[in-house]
């Protein structure tokens, strides 16, 4: 089996990752923060020590690291816990729906108004466009890093900078590029930056983390049980436990300290270069194949690539490469403002994300896979 | 022994990483009710010699206490 669809989640992951998952499962998997027994406090140790390793990968204090369930959970907390109500939030036009559908609700329930900048052209046209787009009731800016359908990068350093000008929240999705491709939060001016556990960190689905550039006091979204200040009838007011009520998943985090180590064991840069040298060669191939349109938002390689068998919608794409045993993602990808820009058709596309685990070889299969049903498809349409 | 304490099992475990750097021995512990009028809280046991290595620690990194108080 050829897995190709490590954009919505890498696959496999380093045997270390179920290892430490079962272990802590059958060692130590007490409640954390909720005593000072030895168990309680082996799963207590192991969440601080992975708060740690986040900390220092993306250069933010560590009870700054808060944990969710996944991206999607951790943009959501970030937007609310933020929230200036009734003021404007601006998000770029290439979204993820994780962020587009809590922005439009808040919208709908007169919360926020919002506004939508463009990402064409280079990253001073962004600038532009952002500038353009910025009010005097601004108060966030929530955009992407890396987009889910493409190698669209956006330019955090300058939209940070300018948010620090205007004293404007800035939240970042980091869903695709966090493991991939450097983040500073210090050096970005990002207020909360939002990732997955389960993509190019490698560890297992199930948990994710905001990381703020600061402790200071947000507002809680989901109330309960902390293991602190029981009496209190308020939520605590500090980061992390004031967005983290009830009990954390602590396998899924032991699972994740695994993976950071794993990771800082290899050097990022190594795997993006892996990454982008298959991306380039998938390309180059797909683009001697006239019976395929691809879908690029520029020129830079990435890890992410769509495209189409011309005629074919790339849901029956995906089901005949699954008959290949190739594993590929079809659809909207849940970014329906991306695949307008990108004029896809009825249907979507095919998406086909990389791994540190890929390799040519894998290349060579897709290839010789869509040639195989082009070729059949052609044949049955003459019969 | 002394007993150091914190507003969460966070900064607790923050506080024992510091004083693990310093090769002092502590643990951490529930606080007494008796010690907490707002419910559960956390500390970090330690011999009382070690107190001003201790305290100096905090003040460089900037880390926040809430209280330190003797134990029989």
């Amino acid at each position: 089996m050829i897995y190709l669809d490590n954009t919505a989640t890498t696959y496999p992951k380093p045997s270390c990752v179920p290892e430490e998952v079962s272990k802590c499962i059958r060692n130590y998997c007490g409640n954390p923060g909720r005593g000072a027994h030895v168990l309680s406090l082996a799963s207590s140790e192991v969440i601080y020590k992975t708060r740690c390793l986040l900390a220092e990968m993306f250069n933010c204090e560590s009870e700054n690291v808060v944990f969710t369930y996944n991206t999607t959970y951790a943009i959501n907390l970030a937007i609310k816990s933020l929230l200036i109500p009734k003021s404007h939030i601006i998000i770029s036009d290439i979204e993820h729906n994780s962020v587009l559908r809590p922005v439009f609700e808040l919208s709908n329930r007169d919360l926020c108004s919002f506004s939508i900048f463009s990402t064409k052209g280079t990253d001073e046209d962004i600038i532009h466009s952002l500038l353009e787009t910025i009010q005097d009731d601004t108060k966030m800016i929530i955009c992407t890093h890396l987009s889910n359908v493409g190698c669209r990068r956006l330019p955090l350093k300058q939209i940070g900078a300018l948010c620090k000008t205007k004293n404007i929240k800035f939240v970042v999705d980091g869903a695709q590029s966090a493991g991939v491709y450097d983040i500073d939060i210090k050096e970005m001016n990002i207020s909360a930056l939002c990732i997955p556990g389960h993509k190019g960190l490698y560890g297992p689905q199930g948990i994710g983390a905001i990381l703020f550039d600061d402790n200071e006091i947000v507002n809680s979204v989901i109330e309960g049980g902390t293991g602190i200040l029981s009496k209190e009838i308020n939520m605590p007011k500090f980061l992390p436990e004031a967005l983290e009520a009830g009990t954390l998943s602590t396998p899924c985090i032991a699972g994740l300290f695994a993976s950071l180590n794993w990771l800082k064991s290899i050097n990022i840069s190594r795997i993006r270069q892996h990454e982008e040298d298959l991306y380039m060669y998938l390309l180059n191939e797909l683009q001697k194949k006239n019976f395929i349109t691809i879908y690029k938002m520029n020129e830079y390689p990435g890890n992410t690539l769509m495209f189409n068998i011309n005629g074919l919608d790339s849901s029956y794409t995906a089901t005949l490469l699954n008959n290949h045993e190739i594993c590929v993602r079809s659809g909207y990808h849940c970014s329906p403002l991306a695949h307008n820009i990108l004029n896809t058709p009825d249907g979507g596309a095919v998406r086909v994300g990389f791994s540190v685990f890929n390799t040519k070889r894998d290349v060579d299969s897709l290839c010789i896979a869509l040639d195989k049903i082009y070729f059949q498809q052609k044949n049955n349409k003459h019969d | 022994m002394c007993v150091a304490t914190f507003r969460s099992m966070t900064q607790a475990m923050k506080a024992k990483n510091y004083i693990d750097q310093l090769y002092i021995s502590s643990k951490i512990k529930s606080i007494d009710s008796k010690m907490t009028k707002k419910g559960c809280a956390y500390g970090i046991e330690f011999n009382c010699i070690n107190l001003s290595i201790i305290t100096d620690c905090f003040y460089k990194n900037k880390f926040k206490y809430k209280n330190i108080f003797k134990v029989e």
